[in-house]
């Protein structure tokens, strides 16, 4: 494991001895845990570190956005957190039951939906529900009940008898999240739920998200799209590359981002200088050049803003245009993120 | 909808779910079953493993399922009329159900041993490819529920395809010359070879984690099945023609004990399997070492006991080939056993064996390459031992024989050990960091260890002598298969003193290997069990899913 020896700037690397297992400790807590806690997860495949120490917790009746770009490690934590897979180093819980020891508990309590649907041949929904509600141990009357839930939630009663292979996209998805919401787990897993939706459905799928977060629920569930998930979590945290960036409500994080503004201006001429001057004064940075118009961050509020505009004035550039706006959810991501990808 | 306005509208009293909603009611029916048959086979069903209640439904709307259905009720009746016409004149006076019971049961074969067990191992593999397996294994259905129940619906299948050849062979039994003994020993030949092919094609496709791989077992299963199916048909044939006691044994005790003691064995085996495909299914914590050296180590004292008394009732030469057969039990089972990945995981821990009685006896089961290997050498030896005594409860007292039978005892175990022994220094060597596929690279690294020697051995003795002749000399110790031939019991003549040399200098070697491991072993039976947390086994103790989220949720609210 001579790969691993290479250790990162930041968190402190457990050392190759270690990744062996000799962590994982049994922590099983009672009162006022998380329902979904991830403890110094670290998943390493070879040399990728598909999941570098990410730690985060999720309350009861909350929905966690867990966002990054493509491989950034999102499915393979939720994986580990869904019993699928093992970390090397680290553990996640559910309930306080750890996912790596207590797998039967964990399942229990767990509905996951991964990215991809696997679908039985000659099969229709409600005999796929069905199997599942056997697999769960469900019997007679408790089985019957759960399928109807599932189906009346989802909105499949209409096609039960369909055969699955014809099913649309959307309702896959609802498939899907019916199986994994059968056996009315506490805490729900899903990966990529929205990706390949047409916008209704994203809507539709929504909602339903939001129904069950409201019945109590804890979801945790994933997107590459910040924006898609802001108006439905609580929490959000952004991963990329293995290493969680940042945790907080959308708000939180845009604090943190909060003290920039993204400013645009347009002079008449004079390009080159206005960007040498630019480039001098303290609070600007990121700049760059878009044909006439020159783009860069300011650090500050409308108090820097305007003195910025006055001190340009004065020094007898020609100003057409000045445009400044707070970033957006997308600038934040951007910003958050490098677009690296391993 | 506009009947059900018109209904609502004349019947306003009347509860008008069922008119309203009527995919609601579809769903019900769906559910419940129309009938009153599929509402008792629904209720039957609640007790069946999920996976067969599944795979039937999808049977019954497979056109291969159907096909292969038909196909065989039209071949039955052909071969029925085909043999009836042809001994209409005198059916009344020849014997002629033995040739109709044959070929029905030849026909039966073919779906039974090559269709069947091909289908276990495709439904177990595309289950592991399309990633089935992985939502399945995500709900309360263990890696065991999985293959039990792919194992199921091979048993299904069988009491299926037996169900249209019943009435045939009841048919034979009407006509001269097929006793019922017959038809039950045949058809027992046939269940039994069924399960155990199926259960080696789901092994198979448990072990087959690779596409590679996969195309490798199922070329193999397909061999097997035709080995087995023309070894065994032979069988089958000579039974239907000469009755239970046929050929070479005289009475058919004889053939019934013989079957007894395959089916015993043979199902002995499907268990040790069962064991490791349900081990190697799916990423696990859990301790998946120790139920598999259970029926290991079931299966080693059974084949000693049998072998005991086959020798004190029957043939006192046997324990000599029993001796053999515990030799290659544990060489296989140890070649893998001492590749094992030493590393144990909380989980596995917590049935770690605690206090001194079990640790005493229990530390050998303790999952890690050191403590297999001891766990194989003592087993084998203890079998040994037991086969070692038996000759002398005989009233025979066969002194040579006896004496020659302690020679080879101890040489099989001293090899045991010696390769073993290398085979898990040599994992401990160089596989170390090896994450899958350890086991199966340290029993191939055993194997071409074992190879060498051989070749060397015999190319040692072949050019000592000019390339004329192969003497067993003393450098050809390391072949172990050289060794135990010059000295295998029946064979013994104390011509001269090379295999007591050979033994002894196998065990001057053989002891610091051996010794050399008990300690590397030390470290894994030193860690200590981890008690599992109450609130663990206080759920665990819960059968009711219901009531252990209500408890769950008082435990994590204190306010509510
Ligand atoms: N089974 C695997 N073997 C090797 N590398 C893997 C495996 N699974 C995931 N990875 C790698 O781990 C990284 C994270 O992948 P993943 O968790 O799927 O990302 P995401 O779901 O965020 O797109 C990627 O670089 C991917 O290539
Ligand atoms: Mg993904």
């Amino acid at each position: 494991m001579g790969h691993f020896q290479r250790r990162p700037t930041g968190a402190p690397c457990p050392q190759p001895s270690t990744l062996e297992g000799t962590y994982m400790v049994d922590a099983v807590h009672t009162s006022s845990a998380p329902m979904i806690e991830l403890r110094r997860l670290h998943r390493f495949f070879g040399a990728t570190k598909a999941v570098h120490d990410v730690s985060f917790e999720v309350y009861r009746g909350q929905v966690f956005g867990y966002i990054g770009p493509n491989g950034a490690g999102k499915t393979t934590s939720m994986r580990i957190l869904s019993t699928l897979e093992l970390p090397s180093y680290g553990d996640a819980f559910i309930d306080g039951f750890s996912a790596v020891n207590d797998p039967d508990l964990v399942r229990r309590r767990l509905g996951f939906m991964p990215d991809g649907f696997s679908v039985y041949p000659n099969m229709n929904c409600i005999e796929y529900l069905d199997f599942f509600a056997r697999s769960y141990g469900m019997m007679g009357k408790d089985r019957i009940q759960a399928i109807k839930r599932t189906l009346g939630f989802t909105g499949l009663d209409k096609i039960a008898a369909k055969p699955i292979t014809g099913l649309s996209k959307g309702m896959r998805q609802r498939l899907c999240l019916g199986r994994a919401m059968i056996h009315q787990p506490t805490v729900l897993v899903l990966d990529e739920p929205a990706n390949g939706l047409d916008p209704r459905a994203r809507i539709e799928l929504r909602q339903m998200i939001q129904q069950l977060a409201a019945e109590g629920t804890t979801v945790l569930v994933s997107s590459h799209i910040l924006t898609e998930l802001a108006e439905m979590c609580d929490q959000v945290g952004i991963i990329e590359r293995g290493k969680l960036l940042a945790v907080g409500s959308v708000e939180e994080i845009r604090r943190t981002m909060r003290g920039h503004l993204r400013v645009r201006v347009i002079p008449l001429n004079q390009q080159a200088e206005i960007a040498v001057w630019l480039s001098q004064r303290e609070g600007v940075s990121e700049l760059a050049q878009e044909g006439n118009a020159i783009h860069f961050s300011l650090q500050g509020g409308e108090a820097e803003q305007s003195q910025l505009l006055t001190s340009m004035i004065q020094s007898g550039f020609p100003i057409l245009e000045f445009a400044a706006h707070t970033e957006s959810l997308e600038d934040v991501f951007m910003k958050i993120t490098t677009g690296a990808v391993q | 909808m506009s009947a059900a306005d018109s209904t609502l509208g004349e019947l306003p009293s009347k509860p008008a779910a069922s008119t309203i909603d009527p995919h609601a009611q579809t769903v019900e029916q769906l559910l419940d079953g129309q009938s009153a048959w599929d509402k008792r086979l629904i209720h039957w069903s609640n007790w069946l493993n999920p996976i067969l209640v599944k795979e039937t439904r999808q049977a019954l709307k497979s056109k291969q399922f159907v096909w292969t259905f038909g196909l065989l009720i039209v071949i039955v009746l052909a071969w029925s009329l085909l043999g009836l016409l042809s001994s209409i004149p005198n059916i009344y006076y020849a014997s002629d159900g033995r040739g109709l019971l044959n070929g029905y049961l030849l026909i039966l074969v073919v779906p039974a041993w090559l269709i069947i067990p091909q289908a276990s191992f495709r439904s177990m593999a595309s289950e592991l490819d399309d990633g089935t397996f992985e939502t399945l294994s995500l709900s309360m259905l263990r890696p065991r529920h999985i293959i039990l129940g792919k194992l199921n619906v091979a048993a299904l299948q069988l009491i299926i395809y037996m169900s249209v050849i019943a009435p045939c062979i009841a048919l034979t039994y009407l006509l001269r010359g097929v006793t019922l003994e017959t038809i039950l020993f045949e058809l027992i030949v046939v269940v039994i070879t069924t399960l155990a092919l199926s259960m080696i094609a789901i092994a198979f496709a448990s072990f087959s984690r690779s596409r590679a791989l996969q195309i490798v077992f199922s070329l193999v299963l397909i061999l097997l099945q035709l080995i087995t199916t023309f070894t065994l048909c032979s069988l089958l044939t000579a039974v239907a023609w000469q009755g239970v006691g046929f050929g070479s044994f005289e009475d058919n005790r004889a053939s019934w004990i013989a079957l007894g003691v395959s089916a015993f064995f043979v199902g002995l085996y499907m268990w040790v399997l069962f064991a490791c495909s349900a081990a190697l299914i799916g990423v696990s914590s859990a301790n998946t070492s120790t139920p598999i050296r259970i029926p290991l180590m079931v299966a080693g004292w059974l084949i000693a006991m049998v072998g005991v008394a086959m020798a004190i009732w029957v043939d006192i030469e046997a324990a000599g080939f029993f001796l053999m057969l515990l030799g290659v039990h544990w060489a296989i089972a140890g070649a893998f056993i001492v590749g094992e990945r030493g590393f144990i995981s909380t989980r596995a821990k917590r049935t770690l064996p605690d206090g001194i009685f079990s640790r005493l006896f229990g530390s050998w089961f303790i999952p890690g390459p050191g403590t297999g290997y001891v766990f194989v050498v003592l087993s084998c030896l203890g079998g040994s031992i037991a086969l070692m005594i038996s000759p002398l409860m005989t009233s025979e007292r066969l002194w040579d024989y006896w004496f020659a039978m302690v020679w080879f005892a101890i040489a099989i175990n001293l090899y045991i050990a010696f390769y073993l022994g290398i085979g898990r220094l040599g994992a401990w060597l160089f596989f170390r960091r090896m994450k899958s596929g350890r086991m199966f690279t340290t029993a191939v690294f055993i194997v071409v260890l074992n190879a060498l020697a051989i070749l060397a051995t015999c190319t040692l003795s072949l050019m000592s002598s000019n390339y004329s002749r192969m003497d067993y000399e003393w450098f050809c110790f390391p072949n172990p298969w050289w060794t135990l031939a010059e000295i295998i019991p029946y064979r013994y003549r104390n011509t001269n003193n090379l295999e007591e040399l050979a033994v002894f200098c196998l065990g001057v070697v053989t002891l610091p290997i051996f010794l050399l491991n008990l300690f590397l072993s030390a470290k894994d039976i030193v860690i200590q069990r981890i008690e599992t947390p109450d609130r663990v086994m206080a759920e665990h103790g819960k059968k009711n899913r219901a009531e252990s989220t209500e408890q769950s949720e008082e435990i994590i609210d204190p306010l509510a």
